[in-house]
């Protein structure tokens, strides 16, 4: 085990990681509580305190957004990895999720990145059931791709789609914060995907000028990055 | 702020009990609901915070 694999090494990075969303969600939402992780062995699961944010609309409280990400290392034991992560809007009138924003690493028979809509619409039930869908009537069963791992919604986008889109009530000055997470989230992920195919970011930088000198063991382009649904 | 707890396997095993409790559910019942899409209201909540405990307990990953 290296030093940056001990499990003291994760928890900085999983306090990290709890504390960009906290400082985030408090810049954007009134009211927006503290954050937890809470830790067994390498694990790490991070949501805030009671476990949603509130969303107000002229001060009324009337939903919640569940934030949740389940944390463990990467295949490298290099960088922290979400397992899971889930992003819920539900109304405090019924308290069921009316949208989801879930991403699952390693589900393999859905898309692992998806939004699930809970909803009814006539059209699409008369489709799937003459498709024989199982649960033709309900929209949350179909989960829509959004990307994969590299390219799915941030925590940032979906924030940003509740106070313009929703039009819950937001602090004062909020967008910069939304973008200056959005920033740091999609570098992460630009560097993550160069991890994941390193030939095609070599290509596209010797197109740009660049010096690029071939390792002499080259890692080979992920599949899986390239090709899972 | 955040506030980081080290949670032991009792205290996770308690705190699944006592949210099967509230829900007045088996742990197979909860997923069998789950798998239909047949959740209502606090199960929803119940069944996020279940798999995130089961998450944490389990040792193999």
């Amino acid at each position: 085990m290296t030093a940056s694999q001990q499990p003291w090494a994760l928890q900085d990075l999983a306090q990290q990681f709890a504390e960009e969303w906290d400082d985030l969600l408090k810049a954007v939402f009134p009211a927006a509580p503290d954050f937890d992780v809470e830790t067994r062995g390498s694990k790490f699961v991070v949501h805030p305190t009671g476990r949603v944010v509130p969303l107000f609309v002229q001060q009324e409280r009337l939903a919640s957004l569940e934030v949740t990400a389940s944390c463990v290392w990467d295949s490298e034991s290099r960088y922290l990895a979400v397992e899971r992560s889930q992003f819920t809007l539900a109304a405090d009138l019924d308290r069921t999720p009316i949208l989801r924003f879930d991403y699952v690493r390693n589900m393999n028979v859905r898309p692992h990145s998806h939004i699930q809509v809970h909803g009814h619409r006539g059209a699409m039930s008369h489709l799937l059931s003459r498709a024989a869908h199982p649960t033709p009537h309900d929209l949350a069963s179909l989960h829509l791709p959004t990307g994969g791992s590299r390219f799915r919604p941030c925590l940032e986008d979906v924030v940003q789609f509740l106070i313009e889109e929703c039009r819950f009530d937001c602090v004062s000055g909020w967008k910069a914060h939304i973008e200056a997470g959005r920033e740091r989230w999609r570098r992460k992920q630009v560097a993550a995907a160069v991890r994941a195919v390193p030939s095609e970011a070599a290509r596209v930088l010797s197109e740009l000028g660049y010096a690029v000198t071939m390792p002499i063991t080259p890692v080979a382009d992920s599949t899986a990055a390239l090709t899972r649904w | 702020m955040t506030h980081v707890h080290e949670v032991t396997r009792d205290e996770l095993e308690r705190r699944k009990r006592t949210i099967l409790d509230r829900v007045g559910m088996t742990y197979d019942q909860l997923a069998e609901r789950a798998e239909r899409y047949a959740l209502v209201g606090e199960e929803w909540s119940a069944w996020s915070e279940l798999r995130e405990i089961g998450f944490l307990l389990d040792d193999d990953s």
